[in-house]
């Protein structure tokens, strides 16, 4: 696995970062790696995605980056600044998972409180609450005890205390967990004209469609590492790490090789046998659609080991007289690739 | 610090949203509106209470001798004894005829007031009644009527023998008809003390009554002003803060705020705040203010209507009541700094309070064993009264026990053994000669001067190892021994004042007098004189009077009555040996009188040369005097210090309050003249300081001749020691003797006017140092003045600290290592007390009759120890805050 190095715009950066809980037994026996030396960046602009399941360590992560928990090794910044330094964290905006504001509040004194507690002026904290409540669809609302709240408008409170500041950073812990469709899209949008405004933002969620809709970067993490970094354009790559392999998608259109054959399997082989493919390199993606008594259409995934077997295929269609339909290179889905780097014994590095 | 406010202000906020906090504001207003309407109504002293009786035996001798002597028919004791009721005169008949009957107080009491209201009913009636039954000389004597109609017992011509105030004699110059009802009753109990002379304790002329919405308290409680505000600042206030404030509030307060803590640390809000750019520990310490800030409001509401309440109902306006809001803080700040620690170490608000209960539980098993072993094991050491005989240094203990030091061998041998709270009373000793120490043990005579069994001089010898011998019977009631010279001792009792002499002592223990002891002829004359006594004793009354005479505290066999007949002792009364010279200073019944031997011989007659009358104060504690052939310095509570010249007694000058107080504080409890000018001053704050009586710079006029006493017993009747007489002297501290926590001083010039001599001081509960003590004779100069500085050497010599029982030793290492380690949260209360009371002590008691008891609050260490549990606790929290991942 490849190590990204902080450049000088480096919002966030880790370094072989660890944490190990102990497990309160001499011989350490029960001890828990969360970390296995993290590294990664996030740069300005970012909306930095932490995809992981449970356990992964992204929370540990966000806890070390906010100062809540101290590493064990390794090094994290934020800013240039040491992770946790009260310098980095007035800097920085944070969501907690479920947050949870005292039930003597109101949108409006909470966002007071932690205005305060962020070191703002009254005045400030007027003017940005005003901002704020109406930038998270709170306005109106604000005098009501939060103890009234629904999940939707606690989370979006946490995002406006979160933003009270104007932070260079915001930390978004599981912005959406537990929030019906219509509060996740109304906090999406929240992030994405955070987005578009040009604040750099890591987030960490389950949820892959999310990600996959707002983040401009990720970085998948699985027991204490991270498999996977990078572009989130990037992360839909090759079905194997040699870059010389390729899948390509080709639907094509051929005369019945053996017309006696019966079985689909027979028909399978005598196809493959007309593209030159190992039978384990294929997969169909379709039953072949017969076009009339001689002639099928076919459609397939197949792995090829380099580039030049891809040509070698369809010259062999062509020599089989066959006709070529379409031909595209083949590229994974987010959650296709998570699944894979996850059950991958391997760390992988995308970018 | 906006953050820490922020902080500070949500803490509060959140605990102000709790059902639980508006539900302690309803209690607290609730119990404020039900004491609202307690108030105090304040008249006259007109009725008596069985706690005025100061000497209930001599009462009952006095009554019963107005019974059955016919010479006291017509005088004022036999009039009240005429008119009590039948069954009460009957008991009394036979307490003159020598059966032992007991007579509750109350009951004697009661048959009192009804006197009372008889003669102010009589009085307020006379106006429609024929003048000449006014004249109650013609009251029927038979039992009957006397009992249905107790009338008529005063008689102007009977009262003329007795010894009336200046209160009464304004009275009874007042016509009737200006009188009120009260002052008509104030008048009859005025007559009734009059005739019963040294039985009843001086009481202040107006008493205040608790009233309920308007209606009286139906109990018997019934103080004057002074004793209200000392009860309401020293014990209800205090207790109020023990318990509604420490114990209620405080736990309330634990109730309310132990969630805070935990909540703080669910994962929502701490992941939050910790993101936040501010510190841990500021984080931590904020919340536990914003705690204290909460418990701060609900105090502040309950003091400070308690404050209105005694101020607006009460009359009490002590702005130092307000101390207790702080102190209730502090007390709550302790629990909730170990609530603190638990919730940070479990995040449950219930082990929080568990914690809290557990630590409660802690203070209160610390604090009863401190005080159980401070009363059985420590109190009976405590050295309260000291004297030497030659070389050997005797004291009395505060478990009525005697004991004499064996310096080689640093212990106290025990002569009468001490007993945790003993009933028993063992006077002072005093020193008889170098082989010779007498003291007397009273059996239940703690709180009874009385006591019960017989009364025995005991007299301990050199020759017999110390043990100690009974010796003469002592008068009843007998309350200290004085020798005032070399051949005779004074008794001091409730009611008189009775010599006897160093042989008579001696004889009854089987010892011959030594030749240097006295001449034949001497001893002889005081045989004789003590011979004619007794036979004016047996003479004057018959036998069967004479027992009531001894149970009044008259003379005995052997003791001799040496007080002048225009001299009455009225309870509290103390006496002063006036230094290096034979005569005594008498304070009784605020009246200050010299007395001195007619001739050369003390045991002779005694005449009064000189009187003052003091002003009436509102302060009654205890007097403390002490005399010096030159001035005679009297102190009493909390007012000056007052000087008087020692041949007139006339007030020549004070040493303020204020300024005395910033210099030597404490209540004074004990004053030895120790030359001319110095006295020690020993106060109840544990320090004795060398003062001298030095000329007033501010005021410089020469002193006036002395006028002669009749002149001047008329100024000081009319003057009293006022205070806008001339001050033409004043007191300065020379020096404080260097040890703390001082039981006992006994002062031992080496010769008779000897400007040098040993001080012994007892101290650190029985602990003896001694100093060697010269004072110059510019020091002595009667025109020394302040800028005079030095001529008091005082050297220490040895200190001698007793080898103590395996029980003292628990107590120092052990209950003193359990208390070091606790805070002392239950010793606020004193603190309490000490505040709002404005003194750090509480004098008990005090008088002739024994060592006054002093409860000394200390003010600086509960609070050290609980400032400091509270900083460790914190500490210990904001580090573990601090290294902890959540």
């Amino acid at each position: 696995m490849s190590r990204p190095e902080a450049s000088n715009s480096s919002i966030i950066s880790v370094d072989a970062l660890e944490k190990t809980y102990r497990g309160g037994s001499i011989l350490r026996r029960g001890d828990v790696h969360a970390l296995r030396g993290v590294s990664l960046s996030a740069e300005r602009g970012q909306v930095f995605g932490l995809l992981g399941p449970n356990g992964a360590g992204k929370t540990t992560l966000i806890k070390i980056l906010l100062g809540v928990i101290r590493s064990t090794g390794g090094r994290a910044s934020l800013f240039g600044l040491p992770a946790g330094s009260a310098e980095a964290r007035s800097r920085v905006g944070y969501l907690p998972e479920s947050l949870r504001v005292d039930r003597h509040h109101t949108a409006r004194s909470a966002l007071r409180y932690y205005g305060k507690l962020s070191r703002l002026d009254s005045d400030t904290i007027s003017r940005r609450s005003d901002e704020l409540l109406s930038v998270v669809g709170l306005e109106g609302r604000d005098r009501e005890s939060v103890k009234r709240f629904s999940k939707g408008m606690l989370q979006r409170l946490g995002l406006a205390q979160a933003l009270m500041h104007d932070p260079d950073l915001l930390i978004l812990d599981e912005p959406t967990d537990g929030l019906d469709p219509v509060g996740r899209s109304e906090v999406r949008r929240v992030i994405e004209r955070l987005r578009d405004a040009g604040k750099t933002i890591f987030l960490n969620s389950h949820i892959l469609h999310e990600v996959e809709l707002v983040c401009s970067h990720l970085a998948i993490m699985a027991g204490g590492n991270v498999l996977a970094t990078g572009p989130i354009a990037e992360m839909g790559g090759p079905s194997k790490t040699d870059s010389e392999a390729v899948t390509i998608e080709i639907e094509f259109e051929l005369a019945h090789s053996d017309p006696t054959a019966t079985s689909n399997a027979d028909v399978e082989s005598g196809v493959l046998a007309s593209v030159g493919a190992g039978a384990g390199t294929v997969e169909w993606i379709t039953d072949p659609i017969d076009l009339d008594s001689n002639r099928s259409r076919y459609r397939c995934r197949v792995l090829c080991s380099e580039r030049a077997a891809v040509d070698a295929i369809v010259d062999r269609i062509r020599a089989a007289d066959g006709s070529l339909i379409r031909l595209v290179p083949h590229r994974q889905t987010l959650e296709e690739t998570f699944m894979r780097l996850v059950e991958s014994p391997n760390p992988v590095a995308v970018a | 610090m906006r953050p820490y406010f922020a902080i500070i202000s949500d803490s509060f906020h959140s605990a102000l949203a709790s059902r639980v906090l508006w539900a302690a504001f309803l209690a607290i207003w609730v119990l404020l509106a039900s004491l609202a309407p307690i108030g105090i109504k304040e008249d006259y002293t007109t009725s008596f209470r069985w706690f005025d009786v100061y000497n209930g035996t001599r009462m009952k001798a006095l009554l019963a001798q107005g019974i059955v002597d016919p010479k006291s028919q017509d005088k004022a004791i036999g009039r009240i004894a005429k008119a009590m009721p039948t069954e009460m005169q009957r008991q009394l008949r036979r307490v003159g005829e020598g059966d032992e009957v007991r007579i509750r107080l109350s009951l004697l009491t009661d048959a009192l007031n009804d006197l009372v209201e008889s003669d102010a009913t009589r009085e307020s009636d006379a106006y429609e009644t024929p003048a000449d039954e006014l004249d109650g000389n013609d009251s029927p004597s038979d039992d009957s009527q006397a009992d249905d109609a107790p009338e008529g017992w005063y008689d102007a011509e009977a009262w003329k023998d007795t010894v009336r105030l200046r209160e009464l004699r304004s009275l009874d110059d007042t016509p009737d008809e200006e009188l009120t009802d009260s002052l008509l009753r104030r008048r009859a109990r005025l007559r009734l003390e009059a005739a019963l002379p040294g039985v009843f304790e001086s009481r202040s002329s107006r008493s205040v009554l608790l009233t309920y919405a308007g209606l009286e308290f139906p109990t018997d409680f019934q103080i004057d002003r002074v004793q209200f505000e000392t009860l309401f600042n020293q014990f209800v206030i205090p207790i109020l803060v023990n318990w509604l404030l420490g114990l209620v509030l405080v736990f309330l307060g634990v109730l309310v705020t132990a969630s805070i803590v935990p909540d703080m640390l669910q994962t929502g809000s701490l992941h939050l705040l910790l993101s936040k750019p501010i510190s841990r520990s500021a984080l931590l310490v904020s919340k536990f203010i914003g705690g204290c800030a909460f418990v701060l409001l609900c105090v502040t509401q309950l003091v400070l209507g308690l404050y209105l309440i005694a101020a607006l109902r009460l009359g009490v306006w002590n702005t130092r009541i307000l101390w207790c809001i702080p102190v209730a803080v502090v007390i709550f700040a302790v629990f909730y700094s170990v609530s603190v620690l638990a919730g940070l170490k479990w995040r449950s608000a219930i082990i929080s309070i568990a914690a809290a209960g557990a630590l409660a539980a802690v203070c209160m098993v610390v604090g009863i064993i401190g005080g159980v072993v401070d009363a059985r094991v420590v109190a009976p050491d405590r050295i309260v009264g000291m004297t030497r005989a030659g070389d050997d240094l005797f004291a009395v203990t505060g478990g009525s026990g005697l004991v004499r030091l064996d310096a080689p061998a640093k212990a106290w041998e025990s002569l009468i053994d001490s007993e945790a709270g003993s009933n028993d009373r063992v006077l002072r000793p005093a020193t008889l000669d170098t082989d010779h120490v007498m003291t007397a043990r009273i059996r239940n005579g703690r709180f009874n001067p009385f006591g019960s069994g017989s009364l025995d001089l005991i007299v301990l010898s050199r020759d017999d190892d110390w043990t100690p011998q009974p010796s003469l019977r002592l008068p009843t009631a007998t309350e200290r021994l004085i020798p005032v010279d070399d051949n005779t001792v004074v008794a001091i009792n409730t009611a008189d004042l009775l010599t006897t002499n160093r042989n008579a002592i001696l004889e009854a223990i089987g010892e011959e007098a030594s030749e240097d002891d006295g001449d034949e002829t001497s001893e002889n004359e005081n045989s004789d004189e003590t011979t004619k006594t007794r036979a004016r004793v047996d003479n004057s009354v018959g036998a069967w009077l004479k027992a009531l005479v001894t149970m009044q505290g008259g003379a005995t066999e052997s003791f001799v009555s040496i007080l002048p007949s225009d001299v009455v002792l009225s309870p509290p009364t103390r006496v002063s040996k006036i230094l290096d010279e034979s005569g005594l200073v008498l304070l009784t019944g605020d009246r200050m009188q010299r007395l001195e031997p007619t001739g050369a011989d003390a045991s002779g007659t005694w005449e009064m040369t000189a009187r003052v009358n003091l002003k009436r104060e509102s302060d009654r504690a205890s007097h403390v005097i002490a005399a010096s052939p030159r001035w005679v310095v009297v102190a009493r509570g909390d007012l000056p210090l007052k000087i008087y010249d020692a041949t007139t007694l006339r007030f020549v000058g004070q040493w303020d309050h204020d300024e005395r107080r910033s210099i030597v504080s404490g209540t004074p409890l004990e004053m030895v003249a120790i030359s001319d000018q110095c006295f020690l001053l020993r106060t109840s704050s544990g320090h004795c300081d060398m003062i001298e009586v030095i000329k007033n710079e501010n005021e410089p006029v020469l002193l006036e001749t002395p006028r002669d006493s009749d002149a001047a017993f008329e100024s000081e009747e009319t003057n009293a020691d006022n205070t806008e007489s001339k001050r033409l002297m004043t007191i300065r501290r020379i020096s404080r003797i260097p040890v703390d926590e001082i039981e006992s001083v006994y002062w031992q010039p080496d010769t008779q006017g000897s400007n040098e001599g040993q001080l012994f001081v007892a101290h650190d509960v029985d602990r003896v140092t001694s100093y060697s003590i010269a004072i110059s004779d510019a020091r002595l100069s009667e025109l020394s003045n302040a800028s005079d500085s030095g001529s008091a050497k005082l050297s220490q010599l040895s200190t001698v600290t007793p080898t103590g029982s395996v029980w003292r030793w628990i107590d120092r290492y052990v209950v003193g290592g359990l208390e070091l380690f606790t805070p002392q949260v239950l010793q606020l209360g004193d603190t309490t007390a000490a505040m709002v009371s404005g003194n750090d002590s509480l004098v008990i008691g005090g008088g002739e009759s024994g060592a006054a008891e002093v409860v000394r609050y200390r003010i600086a260490w509960p609070l050290l120890s609980c400032g400091i549990f509270i900083a460790f606790m914190l500490a210990v929290s904001c580090l573990y805050f601090s290294r902890s991942d959540y």
